[in-house]
């Protein structure tokens, strides 16, 4: 097959396969015929309504195949989906919708609280309702254009609020081309779905399988708990998931010897990798390749590679690999470091256009140069090229941090609790627990900290939650005035001990 | 341990993120869904179970055990414990 758009995938799939299955979701089975006519059926109606190239948001559930059927509807209709994570909460869910200049919003045919709660509250919005159902209206499919809108998705702001990326049609082409001959998956493959469908990782899990005639198989269960035996169950082929997914797993004594047989191939990405994560899913899945995936929403969804699949015995950080594809990538130096290591910036076709809301991040962090020339996104991430040519992932040069594989900005924590602290200051950091990052967030004024967490919960999703609030006299700084951000990374290990 | 004992020790266990959720031990009934209910992620709850083998000297088939759908209830978990 010679295209890599991600619809003309699916439905030349749906004419290879028809009866194979495309999507299991709790009890429903979809077959590529059944997913391919309820997507038509939904574009139809998009486009008699005039949505085409108009930006549609909708809480992306993923306990119905609903949500999997409209970003196949949005994207044959050539709307833009804007996914929402189902958590909410509602006044994060406003301020995205504000920023992506959303006026339409899908109502789910089951709502839950939360959708109930924002229909009531958003009557401005035009709510379209629906059917996703078995009745199929005939749908012309017109082809979309590479730079058209494909989705947008939002990322952490350590000011600001929530950055949305507008991710085109082109960028997931790119990404398809890019990856599928390193994956070499095929129709009896069986791909697990695990991420939150509001966050990018997820579309090479819909996108990756509809492009092979693979079945798409959603574990809907929370954070890795059952996963194994949900694996098993279902004769999953193809793992992915974050590291931090699979440290639970450990931690619960599911990775047993030889318990996955069935895997060939594992996939992480979202977090730094452990070798010792990749030696405990080895041993699990003696059978899989394992691949270390990195890359940014900015660079739709996954932009290095690195086979991890010959345990080494190595301890520390799995290394991000190189660029896979037609993929660039450029170390810009810092002052004063060693050659080779420097921020990690990203070139070529899945480098998107930056924030829909914010012209003024865009132009910092899409840069410019003349050597290399070209167009490139600053990761922030802090890297170094070993001596075999391959990218080590060493550190952020801001503080962002990764929470159960969601990328958060401890300023958008500090932001939300200011606007408690009539003056007050706010510093949050992270620290490792028992191998997995947990927030702390010291304050500088007398503050109900209960109410404080209950304000955070109607602000922000539940990984941005701190572990806990604590109140200081004073918040320490450094000796060029800044917050100590170290000595309270200190205290706040010292104190969870 | 006692069913009665384990939820104590449950709240114990507990108490900072009880604090923060602003719930009380009488807020915990017994089938509370500790993950659903956005008390404990699953690292907590792994966190949790680890917490009350060692107060209880015994060791559970993780595997079989979590795939009880009552596991991350405080119920599932008095029966987990008897």
């Amino acid at each position: 097959m010679h295209t890599y758009d991600p619809i003309d995938r699916f439905v030349a799939a749906a004419v290879a396969w028809p009866d194979r299955r495309a999507l299991e979701v709790g009890s429903e089975k979809l077959t590529y015929t059944e997913l391919d006519r309820r997507s038509d059926h939904l574009a139809a109606q998009l486009v008699e309504q005039g949505l085409s190239g108009r930006r549609v948001a909708f809480s992306a559930r993923r306990d119905s195949s609903w949500a999997y059927t409209v970003f196949l509807g949005l994207f044959k209709a050539g709307c833009t989906a804007v996914p929402l994570l189902p958590e909410g909460p509602l006044k994060r869910w406003r301020s995205m919708l504000e920023g992506a200049e959303v006026d339409s919003i899908l109502a789910h045919p089951s709502p839950d609280a939360l959708e109930v709660e924002l229909q009531q509250a958003g009557r401005e919005f035009n709510w379209i309702r629906m059917s996703a159902t078995k009745d199929t209206r005939p749908f012309q499919r017109k082809p979309i254009a590479p730079d058209a809108e494909a989705y947008v998705m939002f990322t952490s702001g350590s000011t600001g609020g929530p950055k949305g990326v507008a991710v085109s049609r082109g960028n997931m082409s790119a990404y398809l081309a890019n990856f599928l001959p390193l994956l070499d998956l095929g129709p009896t493959d069986r791909c697990s779905q695990h991420f939150a469908l509001a966050f990018d990782l997820s579309m090479h899990d819909l996108f990756v399988t509809w492009s092979v005639g693979a079945c798409l198989c959603v574990n809907g269960d929370l954070g890795g708990l059952r996963a194994a035996s949900w694996a098993r169950r279902e004769e999953v082929t193809t793992w992915f998931a974050a590291p931090s997914q699979v440290a639970v797993m450990r931690r619960s004594r599911t990775l047993a010897q030889g318990s996955l047989p069935l895997l060939r191939l594992v996939l992480f990405c979202g977090e730094a990798l452990p070798w010792e994560l990749v030696e405990a899913m080895h041993t699990a899945a003696p059978k899989a390749r394992i691949l270390n995936l990195y890359g940014p929403t900015e660079a739709t969804i996954a932009v290095t590679a690195y086979d991890a699949s010959l345990p080494t015995g190595r301890s520390g950080v799995v290394p991000i690999g190189k660029p896979m594809g037609e993929n660039t990538v450029h170390i810009l130096p810092f002052d004063g470091l060693p050659d080779g290591e420097g921020e990690l910036l990203l070139g070529g076709p899945q480098v998107t256009g930056g924030y829909i809301n914010s012209k003024e991040t865009t132009q910092k962090a899409f840069v410019q140069l003349e050597e290399p020339k070209g167009t490139w996104y600053r990761t922030g991430d802090h890297v170094r090229l070993d001596d075999q040519g391959e990218i080590q992932f060493i550190g952020r040069i801001d503080h962002q941090v990764k929470v159960l594989g969601y990328r958060v900005e401890p300023g958008e924590v500090d932001e939300a609790l200011m606007t408690q602290l009539r003056g007050g200051n706010a510093v949050t950091v992270a620290v490792t627990l028992n191998g997995v990052v947990r927030l702390v967030s010291y304050i500088d004024v007398e503050a109900d900290t209960t109410a404080l967490h209950e304000h955070l919960r109607r602000s922000l999703p539940p990984a941005w939650m701190p572990e806990r609030i604590e109140q200081m006299a004073e918040l320490p700084r450094t000796a060029n005035g800044k917050w100590d951000r170290t000595a309270l990374m200190k205290m706040a290990r010292n104190e969870t001990a | 341990m006692k069913p009665l004992e384990l939820k104590a020790r449950i709240v114990h266990l507990l108490t900072d993120r009880l604090a923060r959720m602003g719930m009380s031990e009488s807020d915990l009934s017994d089938d509370m869904d500790l993950v659903r209910s956005g008390l404990l992620d699953s690292l907590a709850f792994i966190d949790l179970i680890t917490a009350l083998e060692k107060e209880a000297g015994k060791e559970l088939d993780l595997d079989a055990a979590l795939d009880r759908p009552d596991a991350t209830t405080i119920g599932g978990l008095k029966t987990l414990f008897q």
